[in-house]
């Protein structure tokens, strides 16, 4: 998501007169998709990253708070610990070491490692929307859904969230497929790993705060 | 919008004549991505017999998708989403009338953009409470059809006023254009994230003020949880409305906290950060941590208004929901003044040509005001505490008071001997800093308990938070306007019009709002559009004022507006600042400083006349 946005001068508007018909009616911005940072420009990448994460770990402590303050410890009978809780948590953990050693992979020159890894933590994820799905679907949407509520709706949170998260490792399969992607352009794999590691730690959270405290 | 670019400049010249701008695309996009998501739920994934075309749901998911059309029609598509999977960055921006109509990525037609949206919010809000005043004139229920038709009234302007102009103009209006500026550089860090966070805003925009098309609702600005539920569905407009606008905030505050702390010229040390910038800064931190939490509460609340669960009603309590709104807020209020203070202190060592009193106070009074603001969300909840819950509360809100001061005493103490230019920013400046003391005598009054639960609810509160946000944020606005409007446009306004514009804008506020407290304690409620006739009198009049005071925010408009085409050619520097942004002549689509600045001094010594700035020499510095 916060990818690729690291400025170069082509980023910026050349300059034109002011009064526009002097020169020429255009101002034509093309480069290709992915540009090498200076080490400035990577540090302000990883400072863009780091509000970005900081940021959204904050709706994670409004649900864990939420929760607790609307249903205290209760845990619903009938709410799935498998398919819902367990089974995600894991296939996201696994990802997670996955996107970590592709970005290892990438620095060290084998994009094939790469594209490899993150593809799998792609179908990993995958997988777990689908199993973080299905509790969603069955679950009956109505007004005497009572403790369970909370629950199904901290799922569909992580959900969302784990959408975003396949797409932008996702975004770095396809530009790794181009070529786009190598040791001197790490900041693409690097920061998508963090979203990717940013999510499943923040489920795992909301994990242990759902089901085990 | 074309991916191959080998034509001659001469066909692309044909071509650029023909091209619509891309918000005409974004608006087809939106549509279609509203109809084709909007069928397929209300139709084919739900099946309940003889259901309506547009549900709760539907119209919720159909409006997700009528954004991401809106965004990616608007740029997105060629700037963000195809780069992300390897397709090289093509955009091609017309340098006329509509590069405004498009994703941006140049600052100063981002800011532009904001400013604009931003305008139109506060004068669609405006006239939402030229309704409301009307309506008020009398005491039985005469314009409006029903009570919930004036409630959602009072709940657009509120709404459309914080989220879109109260919070948006100073942050991302002329935060986005002046920020890279005075920092001596060229562009923000994240030029696609504003890109994308402006267009966000007017969607938010339409959508509350389309709310009654789903219904009325009665929660007034701060969307209350269950009272929503009891409501027809308007209230999904606004937190789908709230959420558009707010990300746009939140991203944008991303943006400049980053533009701020990397971006800044060579030369501009930590001690050297421009008092804007530093109010940005607080600002941006309180959007950073309040907007998260304030979004997922309204998704709390709007995935049990939609799938009707029972949050806030069975689960948990509408006190649930009131301190997790009030802990967003409250610091709301000071993401408003923050930046204003800020620009006191920006304005009058240039209209006194005299040096910033006591700025490290200055910064400090910012800082703290911002760390404080986090302590005192239940001053807004007395009638529902025990006595002894209020203590704390009382105490810090009261205690905000001393940083605050900073913020006066470094202004009075940089204006005191100085050869002040009376201009009209500096009016601005001064009606501002009378307003919000008066915002701040009733707030501290208010945050007594034993005045709180007799002034609550009233038009006493009313009066209060206006003065604050209209005395401090629109007077500081406008002051700001003023000021930079020969940047903006190279032309100069009306001295003498100017002066009538802001005198006429603070006698009608005065009157009508100086009333506001008066009538409050008088036993005037709030959110009612029927009253004791014993009020009528008051309200009558205090209408006529409000009605003065609302052309008198058309006429200023009308000035500048008229100004900045047709105003006198201004001087480059026409008021001798230090500050960077007047060191470029650059207007929207050129580039700001070529070669990039190199700051010497700091911006707020007028006592000599050093340089504060030389051109960055050529050797390369990465
Ligand atoms: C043209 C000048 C304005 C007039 C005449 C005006 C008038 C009013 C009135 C009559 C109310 C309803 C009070 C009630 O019954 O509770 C109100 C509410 C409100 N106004 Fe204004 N207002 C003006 C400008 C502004 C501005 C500039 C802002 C903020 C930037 C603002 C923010 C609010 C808010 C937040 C509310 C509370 C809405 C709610 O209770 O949900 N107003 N205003
Ligand atoms: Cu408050």
């Amino acid at each position: 998501m916060a990818k690729n946005f690291g400025v170069t001068t082509e980023d910026m508007p050349t300059s034109i007169q002011a009064g526009v018909s002097t020169t020429e009616p255009w101002t034509v911005i093309r480069h290709p998709a992915v540009l090498r940072l200076s080490p400035r420009e990577r540090r302000l990448g990883n400072f863009g990253m780091a509000l970005f994460v900081i940021s959204q770990a904050i709706p994670y402590f409004v649900l864990v708070n939420v929760r607790w303050m609307m249903a205290g410890g209760y845990i619903p009978p009938n709410l799935n610990h498998q398919l819902g809780g367990l089974w995600p948590t894991i296939l996201l953990a696994i990802g997670t070491v996955l996107v970590s050693l592709g970005v290892e992979a990438n620095r060290s020159g084998k994009i094939s490692r790469l594209q490899w890894s993150f593809t799998a933590s792609v179908v990993l994820g995958v997988a777990a929307i689908v199993l973080m799905l299905i509790p969603l679907w069955v679950h009956g949407w109505n007004t005497f859904g009572h403790y369970g509520s909370i629950y199904v709706i901290c799922q569909g949170v992580a959900v969302f969230y784990t959408i975003i998260a396949v797409i932008v490792v996702l975004g770095v399969v396809f530009r790794a497929g181009t070529g786009l992607i190598g040791p001197q352009t790490s900041f693409g794999p690097q920061s998508a790993a963090v979203v990717y590691t940013f999510n499943a730690i923040a489920w795992f959270g909301l994990y242990v705060a759902l089901y085990l405290v | 919008m074309s991916s191959t670019f080998a034509g001659t400049s001469e066909s692309f010249l044909r071509k650029g004549r023909r091209m619509l701008p891309p918000v005409v695309r974004g608006l087809f996009w939106a549509a279609i991505g509203f109809f084709v998501v909007n069928t397929l739920v209300s139709q084919a994934l739900d099946r309940t017999p003889f259901a309506p075309y547009v549900t709760k749901v539907s119209v919720t998911f159909g409006w997700a998708a009528a954004t991401c059309g809106w965004l990616l029609g608007l740029g997105a598509w060629e700037l963000v989403v195809r780069p992300y999977f390897g397709k090289p960055v093509e955009w091609e921006v017309p340098n006329d009338w509509r590069r405004y109509f498009m994703m941006s990525l140049d600052h100063k037609v981002v800011g532009l953009q904001y400013m604009v949206s931003s305008v139109s919010g506060f004068f669609i809000a405006g006239l939402a409470a030229m309704l409301m005043r009307l309506e008020l004139m009398n005491s039985s229920l005469w314009t409006f059809p029903t009570p919930n038709a004036y409630l959602s009234t009072v709940g657009i302007h509120g709404t459309i006023m914080m989220f879109s102009f109260g919070t948006v103009m100073l942050v991302s209006g002329f935060g986005n254009y002046l920020i890279p500026l005075m920092i001596g550089s060229n562009s923000s860090a994240f030029p696609r994230v504003s890109a994308i966070s402006q267009w966000l805003l007017p969607a938010g925009i339409i959508t509350v003020a389309l709310s009654p098309i789903l219904g009325t609702w009665t929660t007034g600005w701060r969307g209350y949880a269950p009272l929503a539920e009891q409501d027809p569905n308007g209230i999904v407009f606004y937190y789908l409305g709230v959420f558009a606008m707010t990300l746009s905030s939140l991203l944008v505050s991303i943006n400049l906290t980053a533009t701020i702390l990397f971006k800044r010229a060579k030369g501009l040390t930590w001690n050297r950060i421009p008092m804007y910038a530093w109010g940005i800064l607080a600002a941006s931190l309180l959007n950073i941590i309040w907007i998260p939490e304030i979004e997922m509460t309204f998704i709390l609340a709007l995935v049990s208004n939609v799938a009707s669960l029972p949050l806030f009603a069975q689960i948990g309590t509408p006190l649930t929901y009131m301190e997790v709104f009030w802990l967003f807020g409250h610091p709301e209020v000071y993401i408003v003044v923050v930046p204003a203070f800020a620009l006191w202190q920006e304005f009058l060592p240039v209209m006194g040509q005299k040096t910033l009193f006591g700025r490290a106070w200055g910064v400090l009074g910012l800082v703290f005001v911002m760390m404080f603001s986090g302590l005192v969300w239940a001053h807004h909840m007395f009638t529902n505490m025990r006595d002894d819950q209020m203590l704390p509360f009382s105490f810090f809100t009261e205690m905000i008071s001393i940083p605050t001061g900073f913020a006066f005493l470094t202004s009075i103490g940089t204006v005191w001997k100085s050869k002040l230019r009376l201009t009209t920013p500096t009016l601005l400046v001064f009606m501002s800093m009378f307003n919000f003391l008066i915002g701040g005598v009733t707030g501290v009054m208010l945050a007594d308990p034993v005045i709180n639960l007799q002034a609550h609810d009233t038009f006493f509160v009313v009066g209060h938070f206006h003065y604050t946000i209209i005395g401090a944020m629109v007077f500081t606005f406008m002051a700001a306007a003023y000021y930079w409007l020969p940047k903006f446009s190279g032309r100069m306004y009306s001295e003498f019009w100017g002066k009538v514009g802001a005198i006429w804008v603070f006698v009608a506020f005065n009157c009508a709002f100086g009333q506001f407290l008066l009538i409050g304690l008088r036993g005037m409620n709030r959110w009612v559009p029927v009253y004791p006739p014993y009020l009528r009198n008051m309200n009558f009049e205090i209408s006529l004022f409000a009605f003065l005071l609302g052309l008198g925010f058309l006429f200023n408009l009308v000035h500048i507006v008229w100004m900045w085409r047709y105003g006198k050619p201004a001087k480059a520097n026409p008021w001798n600042a230090k500050t960077l942004e007047w060191q470029s002549t650059a207007m929207p689509g050129e580039t700001n400083f070529n070669p990039p600045p190199e700051v010497l001094t700091g911006f707020y010594d007028y006592s000599d006349e050093q340089p504060v700035w030389k051109p960055e020499s050529p050797v390369e510095v990465s």
